[in-house]
């Protein structure tokens, strides 16, 4: 845990997961019609008062974003005092900062949020959202649901109203029909004073821990503190790491493919010629991906994916190899792009 | 409207430019060319003006010249026609008007645009025209002499002797011109501006207290379109042009600084750009595998110029390479650019400046000259350390020191190696094969200490702010440093912001669009909603790759319907009361039908396909 401790960087080696699960994400809420937006590191002070994990920044009235929530509150609003009509659906992810023992701590957090829509419909459209990410992602079998209710914030410790009690129902209603399996948690509490009414979270166990992958719910009240008006919103995150992390351990994930030609040179000296030639062959056969193994790279590594070799030789010639058809011919240095566009035969 | 004023700075040589009306032609034969030759060589002798450089095409006329007021220029201009248009006109038995209205005409800036400026003269050929070429190139060329010619000092300068100067512009014409410049010369003509560098062209802004850059067109706009919508566009372009070049992805930390060590203050630990960042990574975890090719974008800090106390916010996407020594990494690198700017329909308003400080002990030698002469001036403290770091970074626009100081700072191609000169011509010559325009400019320093060898700027003249868009180079020593091991590394940023303003400035990216819903559902009453649910995933089932939107406002339903039309959905499904049935609106073609909800999903397969 000591990488999360300071940010870790994310080493090539995992980017291509990253890149996955992040195309996966983002076609999920583009189904859904939620638009991304992109919200500053750097929040005002102001809009954090009271949250103590909020990073300050020295000789300056901003923190480090401690969480995308009131920034997304901030936007929708943008200042406009008059209630607006329109709901709006938005997602957002990016480094989120809490303050720690030995100074900032950087994780990654992916948020949706959901504002002007105060039915429970919004709150099961949401849960719907989650299992289609979960499912694309091939983790839908490890996680289950539960859900609860806390009533408003006047509610919440007593008594659930009757406004409170029909909310759920319809919740509970549209999750059944819609066959998700779910249960409800009524020691799902952990959110009072955040959120109101509904509250949902993805959870696994791991060596019999309880562990949460995903939690959100209805903060109708907490947005309403926050711009000063009354305001429904309904929103979930989750942390991207721990996300990857049960991707790679339980999802269907699949490395992407790798270079399908690759150029070299056989002496050093025609390392700009290897150069012009891909430029060449990427410009004639643009859904070819072409990697030049430029001068100081060894020549007998190979990626796996390669379907062609391209090597220069001495002279204005160079080899093609071919893995399809499984010759290897020597061409003029000229004829090489028409040879692998297939439009001229060695 | 009245007619603008012409611009003329004095010092700065003009390019003039006579057309021939409606295109026609203005020599008929080689007498009309020598007639026009002997009338520019009488011009030249009675008013006091340098003829530079000409080419006379068929219907066109360019002059490079110098003049010493904007009263000799317009006399000798009107000797000209005076001159030749009587002659043209009585030869060939015709009146009136020859050229088509004013002269156009632009100023340039002598250091750097001097020598370009006569190449682009020099270039222009009416197709056909082989064996006669009626300009001066052939005397900058070497072959023949023009007594009314007077070489420019930046010619001069090439090289001392006369037969090395002409193998050396003879070498300087092969390459070809790019796109970008000639639109901008041809902007600069038509809009009378100054063709120079930003710098220079800001500086003679704020002097002259009036616009010498040329503008785009149209009138600026009040309203610009989404500008996610750019943001997003740029980013995918560029993750799929520079992963096409299989550079490999990498996320840094936006904290840097080594753990266990708290930071004096968190904004000294936000980091500052990603090179450094990328290396850090590297040597903290070992990552043995070189060479090797990352990229990376996302968001930097930097404290804000003038408080010196706010921290701002910017953006960069950017490539390293490292354990290549090669030129083929800075050839791929510099290729790698040009096709995200293409991509982004950029080309005509960037261009690429190049320079080389030549090798580590080049660059010591040439240090150490510095040293020599800013040592005696008194300047601050950080300017000292600056000085005693790399002095060549002070030597940019931005420079402390008085233009005496700067006069005697030697030219760095004196301190070049010859493996140096030869690198660099290398790199240059497979630019110019794989075709992109480049200038290399002598006076181009860095900004940072870190450059050594090569390293490039892609600047703009169309953005107020910033005139660099994206920088990179070599910078093996640098890298070392911070890895702990010799090492070769070569990068580039590009700045994001600047990018995309330039996007949104000249349109190129006009074809997005902010619609993002295909489909709209909305419920007639709260008792509908299930209904309405349930047709949105049905729906979201049936079309994978549609955007199917609820509506679970509590608006009225004509409020929302005219919203969802509004939102550019291509189906609007409006769910009765009862739940049963719903009102269908297609907007192509645009129709409207009542339907039970079972057979929605039958009539939007159809509307679709």
């Amino acid at each position: 845990m000591s990488d999360r401790e300071q940010g870790a960087a994310v080493i090539s080696s995992d980017t291509p997961l990253w890149q996955w699960v992040e195309e996966r994400i983002r076609r999920a809420v583009y189904r859904y019609g939620y638009q991304e937006i992109r919200l500053p590191i750097l929040e005002s002070a102001a809009l954090f008062q009271g949250d103590a994990a909020a990073q300050p920044l020295e000789a300056a009235d901003v923190v480090l974003r401690p969480d995308g929530t009131p920034g997304c509150i901030k936007a929708v609003i943008g200042g406009r005092g008059t209630a607006r009509q329109d709901a709006e659906r938005v997602w957002y992810q990016g480094p989120m900062f809490r303050q720690g023992e030995s100074g900032p701590r950087q994780f990654h957090q992916f948020g949706v949020e959901a504002f002007g829509m105060p039915g429970a419909d919004i709150d099961a459209e949401l849960i719907l959202l989650t299992c289609d990410m979960f499912a694309a992602l091939g983790l839908n079998r490890e996680l289950s649901l539960e859900v609860n209710t806390l009533g408003t914030w006047h509610e919440q410790g007593g008594p659930l109203g009757a406004d409170s009690q029909r909310h759920f129902a319809a919740l509970c209603h549209a999750l059944d029909t819609e066959g998700v399996p779910y249960s409800v948690n009524p020691r799902l509490t952990s959110g009072r004073g955040y959120y109101s009414r509904t509250v949902f979270e993805w959870t696994w166990y791991e060596q019999h821990v309880r562990r949460v992958l995903c939690a959100g719910g209805r903060y109708d009240e907490l947005a309403a503190q926050c711009c000063g008006r009354p305001l429904a919103a309904s929103g979930f995150a989750f942390d991207f790491e721990h996300l990857l992390r049960s991707v790679a351990r339980d999802g269907h994930f699949e490395s992407g493919d790798g270079p399908q030609l690759v150029i070299r040179a056989q002496r050093p000296a025609q390392g700009v010629d290897a150069v012009l030639l891909s430029q060449r062959l990427r410009r004639q056969c643009p859904t070819l991906s072409v990697e030049n193994q430029l001068s100081d790279e060894s020549l007998t590594e190979l990626p796996a994916s390669a379907k062609w070799v391209v090597t220069l030789l001495a002279g204005q010639s160079a080899e093609i190899w071919s893995r399809e058809h499984g010759w290897s011919r020597r061409v003029e240095l000229s004829q090489v792009v028409d040879v692998v566009a297939g439009r001229a035969r060695p | 409207m009245a007619r603008k004023e012409r611009l003329f700075i004095a010092g700065m040589p003009q390019l003039i430019a006579f057309k021939g009306n409606n295109n026609e032609a203005i020599f008929r034969d080689s007498a009309d060319y020598r007639f026009f030759l002997s009338c520019l060589k009488k011009a030249c002798a009675q008013h006091a003006v340098e003829l530079h450089a000409f080419s006379l095409l068929k219907s066109q006329i360019f002059l490079l010249l110098s003049a010493d007021d904007k009263q000799l220029l317009a006399r000798y201009t009107q000797y000209l026609g005076r001159c030749y248009v009587a002659y043209f006109n009585h030869r060939h038995q015709r009146t009136g008007v020859l050229w088509e209205g004013r002269y156009r005409s632009c100023s340039i800036e002598p250091a750097s645009y001097f020598l370009l400026c006569q190449k682009y003269v020099e270039s222009r050929v009416d197709a056909g025209a082989v064996d006669e070429l009626w300009s001066s190139a052939r005397v900058h060329a070497g072959g023949e002499e023009l007594n009314f010619l007077t070489p420019h000092a930046s010619y001069l300068a090439l090289a001392p002797d006369p037969a090395a100067r002409f193998a050396c512009y003879r070498q300087f014409l092969t390459m070809p011109l790019g796109a970008s410049f000639v639109y901008r010369i041809e902007e600069c003509l038509r809009q009378n501006c100054v063709l120079g560098s930003v710098n220079y062209c800001l500086e003679l802004e704020s002097r002259l207290h009036q616009a010498v850059r040329p503008q785009l067109s149209g009138r600026p706009r009040k309203h610009y379109p989404n500008k996610l919508n750019y943001w997003l566009w740029l980013e995918q372009e560029a993750q799929s042009c520079i992963q096409g070049y299989a550079y490999r992805e990498i996320r840094l930390p936006v904290l840097e600084g080594r753990a266990g060590a708290p930071a004096p203050t968190t904004s000294s630990i936000l980091r500052r750009e990603g090179t450094m960042g990328c290396l850090a990574t590297i040597a903290e975890r070992h990552m043995g595998s070189m060479p090797a090719r990352f990229w990376y974008q996302g968001p930097m800090f930097r404290t804000h110029h003038l408080t010196g106390v706010q921290v701002e916010q910017f953006h960069q996407i950017g490539a390293e390479a490292l354990g290549y020594r090669g030129v083929d990494i800075e050839l791929e690198q510099l290729l790698i650019q040009y096709d995200l700017i293409q991509r982004l329909k950029l080309t005509p308003y960037l261009e690429l400046q190049i320079n080389t400080l030549g090798e580590a002990a080049d660059l010591a030698r040439y240090r150490f000259a510095l040293r020599q002469i800013f040592a005696p001036v008194v300047v601050d403290s950080a300017v000292q350390a600056r000085i005693a770091d790399a002095p060549e970074t002070l030597l940019g626009a931005d420079s402390p020191f008085e233009a005496t100081v700067l006069a005697r700072v030697p030219p760095l191609t004196t301190f070049l190696s010859d493996e140096a000169v030869a690198r660099f011509a290398h790199l240059t010559q497979a630019l110019a094969s794989a075709g992109i325009p480049f200038t290399h400019r002598l006076d181009l320093m860095p900004h940072n200490p870190y450059y050594q060898q090569t390293f490039y700027e892609w600047q703009t003249t169309y953005l107020d702010g910033q005139s660099v868009v994206c920088r990179g180079g070599r910078y093996d020593d640098a890298a070392s440093r911070v890895i702990g091991r010799t090492t070769s590394a070569c990068g580039f940023a590009f700045m994001v912001e600047p990018l995309i303003q330039l996007a949104e400035k000249s349109r190129s990216g006009h074809h997005l669009s902010a619609k993002s819903v295909d489909v709209a559902i909305l419920s007639q009453s709260v008792d509908c909603v299930d209904q309405a649910l349930h047709l949105g995933v049905a729906l979201r089932g049936a079309f994978p790759y549609l955007a199917v939107v609820n509506d679970y406002t509590r608006a009225r339903v004509a409020g929302k319907l005219a919203r969802a039309l509004k939102s550019g959905a291509r189906i609007v499904v409006s769910v009765h009361p009862a739940g049963d049935v719903a009102d269908l609106y297609s907007s192509e073609p645009a129709l409207r039908v009542e339907l039970p909800l079972a057979e929605v999903l039958g009539q939007v397969r159809r509307w679709l396909m």
